[in-house]
């Protein structure tokens, strides 16, 4: 690949080389797994790089030598038959249909006395999710069909590895029996990228004299949470352009929510699926209220309301991770239990509190982002450098993505100078706008925040919103905030009642420079360092 | 040839002109010798491993070392005395290893560890190499020789090479079915099943999902035949022992079936038949069609064949009739006991999760043919005595001592259920054993509480647990409602709790009995403590 050709593909499972990342323990322990005969699943949600594992893995095992390995496609003919037309084929064994055809063990062993030099077949199944939801009326016939009678081949010969992959069809190959498959089968749980493994798919920028600075990667971490499709998108998009900045990051991705928003439903779906009775968003729910620890009884109350849907408490928080939207820390049997939202675009929420008037609309849903922000606790940190704040930048990239997705036109100032503020925003076809600006307690200019929103004003202006972050347990914050941020004349200062976890909320009226007031939202927030 | 006994030569000549021959003939030889004899080993004798040009042509650079383990390994992985050593250059062959398979058999002495065999060669990655071949896993020792060093090759020290393999291959979380010495307890019932398929008696085996059903009728079926599965080269079907038959076995499993029909089963029986029958030497010339006359006449032909006793496995059988009956099953069903009862020299043997499919007074419309003709076998849990053996057996392989307080928490907590009883013997081995790549000897009570908690942990039990409370709660209601009961202690003693339920002896509680869930006395039941366990963090 020439130096300055794109190497990257966000949508296209062939990747180049040198961006590819190799996830070797998962991938070492996968390939012994199977080349002894063993069942594996490998449950990972959209995005999360199964297809680029599955491929990989397909690369390692066919330099061995002994091992045949084939991946399979979900069989036009949704049926057994169909399936073992299909083995047939990619095995290039005859497939007689009369007076029945051949078991796929019959398949294999005829498959092994033509190739002596093979031991073991490894057979690969991509999107299992495939084989199951698209069974309107019996959700999982064909798999649980098609893997239980692949499981007698497994299990009978001791000569075949299966490996399934997918996210919520595993969990509907269960039924009553479960599935003689998955009883069996080790279990392999693909996880969003970390800092670490995002670095180095960013190391090409590196290479050709162009390292992405840090604020760039936090910020792409932060709305991709790791996942390596997302992360991918935007390293894609930021190949070929000058301006590497927090800000186009949240265009991006801003522009990935429009313009591929079937990503984001596919990504979701587990958490709705009829099948599995929602027990996953309303896990999720818990998680997200909590903030970080939440109580095991209404978790598991929540699971077992969901009489059908067959799902423990691990399965719920094994899905979610897996679909990197959430984060376990401890044991699931610690009451409570820590765990989190992973910051991602994925996790933001959609629905919006503008019911007509911008201010109540923007200043409730900023209230909802900075709930999130909450809950996503230490994601928001900078791992490598003691927990500490990230850039302001960064937030406001977040906060300008979470209000797009809110269906706010909302504007990310690039570049700081006199005259802008971080975020402008205003609903589609009006003229009010909303000004937000986001500060660092104790951090540059922080003590100027409400006369740096007043500085901004202008006659669309209906409401500014200052956002004050700190990772602090301040106990008495909000009086040393207006005593720092608050002070001079002119201020009419109304305490409002606190929303959790916002510290503290201020709305503050002054004239401006041009003579108008100013109505200004202080919001204080302490994000966790757990 | 076979290793013999010595007598009348000079020992220690005959040994030096060996050693002498294998260092020629192996480019590292001298350095195997070497290291065989740093390592405190002792080589006994050394000859080459294929008599037979057939198999490998260039038969001078293959051979079988014997060498005697030194005491304080014997004791720490309770090997045999001695330990066979394979020398294989290039790539290893599965006949290279069915050859080791027969010095072991034919071993005069039966010194030779059965379990262990050492397999050191040049191919690259070894290990990984033996990892394909269903009889070499977990019991071929990879001895990797590497190329550099003074001499042109390196190799490792022998227990360094036994300490990897420990360290990396975890012996306890075999989750398939095992086959011949591998089979541990059950004396009672493979007595008693091959009893039942010599007498010509049909038997049901009952029991959860991977309590061993399947491991039992094995042991039987390839104790009593051992072609009854087809496997390349005799190797995937490692230590069973070739002999005269005494029954012909045919072994199908219901999930074979390609279609819900009955055309589909007989084709699969059929098959099954006319394959062993095969391999006995027996053709019968019948048209595999899927038809009722055909299939009685082929069984009239292998019952005319052989004076033997013919047993038709179908294990899995829960398949034939969920989520409907077969149509057309009863025919089958009918003419199976027809031909049982007529000529009492077929047994046929099934094997599932309970006997109510077979119970049932109807079936297709017409009476059951299979009401009162099974003999019902419960395979449940292990006796204590069975725990302890596996977990000491599988311990000792691995070099772990595994205590008694160890072998006492072991069956509080998995009430003798053989997978779960391995998989805590997974968890000593993941806290003690991964990656430690000393060949000490360890011991497991000190280390309890940590493994108990790594076993509540392990993927494979949640699993069994979860399996367990779908089963109970969708098909056996009452009996779940009892587990639950018994697990709260909810609603006084125990009694109170039966007596809600029908009594001690009623139904709700004697399922759990047959599937081992259940255990003590009516005054003093026991549950396994991991499903009491996981059925408490999941209660709200």
């Amino acid at each position: 690949m020439a130096d300055h050709e794109n190497p990257y593909r966000w949508n296209n499972h062939v990747v180049a080389p040198d961006v590819e990342l190799h996830r070797q323990p998962r991938l070492d322990e996968t390939m012994r797994a199977l080349q002894r005969g063993g069942g594996v699943v490998l449950l990972g949600g959209r995005g999360l790089g199964k297809s680029v594992f599955l491929r990989q893995l397909e690369t390692h095992l066919r330099k061995k030598p002994g091992v045949a390995v084939f991946t399979l496609d979900p069989p036009v003919k949704r049926s057994l038959e169909g399936g073992l037309a299909e083995l047939a084929r990619l095995l290039e064994v005859p497939m007689t249909t009369e007076p029945a055809p051949p078991s796929a063990r019959e398949l294999i062993d005829q498959f092994l006395e033509r190739r002596k030099d093979v031991q073991v077949v490894v057979l690969l199944f991509d999107e299992l999710d495939q084989y199951t939801i698209q069974d309107k009326e019996s959700p999982g016939t064909l798999g649980r069909v098609w893997f239980d009678h692949l499981e007698s081949a497994r299990k009978n010969t001791g000569r075949l590895g299966i490996l399934a992959a997918g996210g919520l069809g595993v969990y509907l190959l269960r039924h009553v029996l479960s599935s003689s498959f998955l009883s069996r089968a080790s279990w392999e749980k693909l996880l969003p990228f970390s800092e670490e493994e995002l670095h180095r798919l960013a190391e090409p920028f590196a290479r050709r004299g162009q390292p992405l600075e840090a604020e760039v990667l936090e910020a792409i971490r932060l709305a991709s949470g790791g996942n390596p499709a997302l992360a991918t998108y935007a390293l894609e998009n930021l190949w070929d352009t000058t301006e590497r900045t927090p800000a186009k990051v949240a265009d991006i991705y801003s522009r990935f929510q429009v313009t591929h928003h079937e990503f984001v439903r596919s990504a979701l779906r587990s958490l709705t699926a009829e099948e599995l009775s929602g027990v996953p968003a309303k896990v999720l729910d818990l998680v997200r209220q909590a903030g970080g620890a939440v109580k095991r009884g209404p978790l598991l109350k929540t699971v077992q309301q969901a009489q059908g849907a067959k799902l423990d408490l691990k399965d719920a928080f094994d899905l979610l991770e897996s679909a990197g939207l959430i984060r376990l820390e401890g044991a699931l049997t610690d009451d409570p239990v820590h765990a989190r939202l992973v910051a991602s675009l994925l996790n933001l929420t959609l629905e919006s509190h503008f019911q007509g008037e911008t201010e109540t609309g923007l200043i409730g849903d900023l209230e909802d982002l900075l709930s999130l922000m909450h809950s996503m606790g230490v994601d928001l940190l900078q791992a490598s450098k003691g927990r500490e704040l990230l850039p302001e930048a960064v937030y406001s990239a977040f906060l300008c993505m979470g209000l797009r997705s809110k269906g706010w036109q909302a504007e990310r100032e690039a570049q700081h100078g006199a005259g802008r503020t971080d975020i402008k925003a205003r609903r589609p076809g009006r003229d009010d706008l909303g000004l937000i600006e986001v500060k660092i307690w104790g951090r540059n200019d922080y003590d100027g925040i409400h006369h740096q929103l007043c500085s901004y004003w202008s006659s669309h202006v209906r409401v500014g919103a200052a956002v004050m972050l700190t990772t602090s347990d301040l106990p008495n914050w909000g009086s040393d905030y207006k005593a720092t941020c608050l002070g001079g004349p002119g201020l009419v200062i109304t305490e409002q009642a606190v929303c959790p976890p916002v510290r503290a909320h201020f709305i503050v009226e002054s004239r401006t420079p041009d003579g108008v007031t100013a109505r200004v939202h202080h919001l204080l927030l302490r994000i966790p360092k757990r | 040839m076979q290793f013999s006994l010595d007598t009348s030569l000079d020992k220690q000549a005959r040994l030096a002109q060996e050693s002498r021959d294998f260092a020629a003939a192996v480019p590292w030889g001298e350095l195997v010798l070497k290291q065989i004899r740093t390592s405190q080993f002792e080589l006994s004798h050394a000859h080459l491993l294929h008599q037979d040009k057939l198999y490998r042509p260039d038969k001078r650079h293959y051979w079988a070392l014997r060498v005697k383990v030194p005491q304080h390994l014997q004791d720490g992985f309770g090997t045999a005395p001695e330990l066979l050593v394979v020398t294989i250059p290039g790539e290893v062959q599965s006949r290279d290893l069915a050859a080791a398979e027969r010095e072991i058999r034919q071993d005069p002495e039966q010194r030779l560890d059965p379990d262990l065999v050492i397999v050191v060669s040049d191919w690259p990655e070894l290990a990984s190499r033996l990892e394909l071949f269903p009889a070499a896993r977990g019991r071929c020792v990879a001895w990797q020789v590497e190329r550099g060093g003074p001499d042109g090759y390196h190799l490792t020290a022998l227990p360094e090479a036994l300490g990897a393999a420990l360290a990396t291959h975890d012996i306890f979380n075999e989750r398939d079915p095992v086959r011949g010495r591998h089979v541990i307890g059950r004396r009672d019932e493979i007595r008693h099943l091959t009893q039942q398929v010599l007498m010509g008696r049909s038997t049901g085996l009952f029991g959860l999902r991977k309590v061993g059903k399947t491991t039992l009728i094995r042991k039987v079926t390839d104790e009593l035949d051992s072609l009854s599965v087809n496997t390349p080269a005799g190797f995937s079907a490692p230590h069973v022992e070739e002999g005269s038959p005494r029954a012909l076995v045919f072994f199908a499993d219901a999930q074979d079936v390609v279609e819900h029909s009955l055309e589909a089963l007989l084709s699969l029986l059929h098959r099954t038949i006319e394959e062993r029958l095969a391999r006995q030497g027996l053709a019968p010339s019948l048209p595999r069609k899927g038809d009722l006359s055909r299939f009685d006449r082929l069984l009239e032909q292998a019952l005319a064949a052989t004076p033997l006793p013919l047993c038709l496995v179908i294990d899995e059988y829960d398949y034939l009739f969920e989520p409907e009956p077969i149509p057309g099953l009863s025919k089958l069903l009918r003419l199976l006991r027809a031909k049982a009862q007529a000529t009492r020299r077929l047994a046929i043997v099934v094997a599932g999760r309970d006997p109510t499919l077979l119970q049932a007074p109807k079936l297709d419309g017409v009476p059951h043919p299979m009401l009162g003709w099974f003999q019902d076998l419960w395979i449940g849990p292990f006796d204590k005595g069975s725990a302890d053996e596996a977990l000491r057996k599988l311990g000792r392989r691995v070099g772990l001592e595994v205590g008694s307080t160890t072998l006492s928490t072991a069956m509080e907590w998995t009430l003798g259920h053989p997978l779960l009883h391995r998989q805590f013997g997974s968890a000593l081995w993941r806290i003690l054993r991964r990656g430690n790549r000393t060949a000490d000897k360890l011991p497991s009570d000190p280390h309890l509480k940590k493994a108990q908690h790594v076993f509540c942990e392990l993927d494979a039990v949640r699993t069994i647990c979860q399996e367990i409370r779908a089963l109970l709660s969708e098909k056996y209601p009452e009996s779940y409602s009892l587990l639950r009961y018994l697990t709260e202690g909810l609603a006084g003693d125990a009694s109170d709790i039966f007596a809600m339920h029908g009594g001690y002896g009623a139904g709700p509680s004697r399922v759990l009995r047959h599937f081992g869930l259940l255990g003590g006395t009516e005054q003093s039941p026991v549950l396994p403590g991991i499903l009491r366990w996981y059925l408490k963090s999941e209660s709200a």
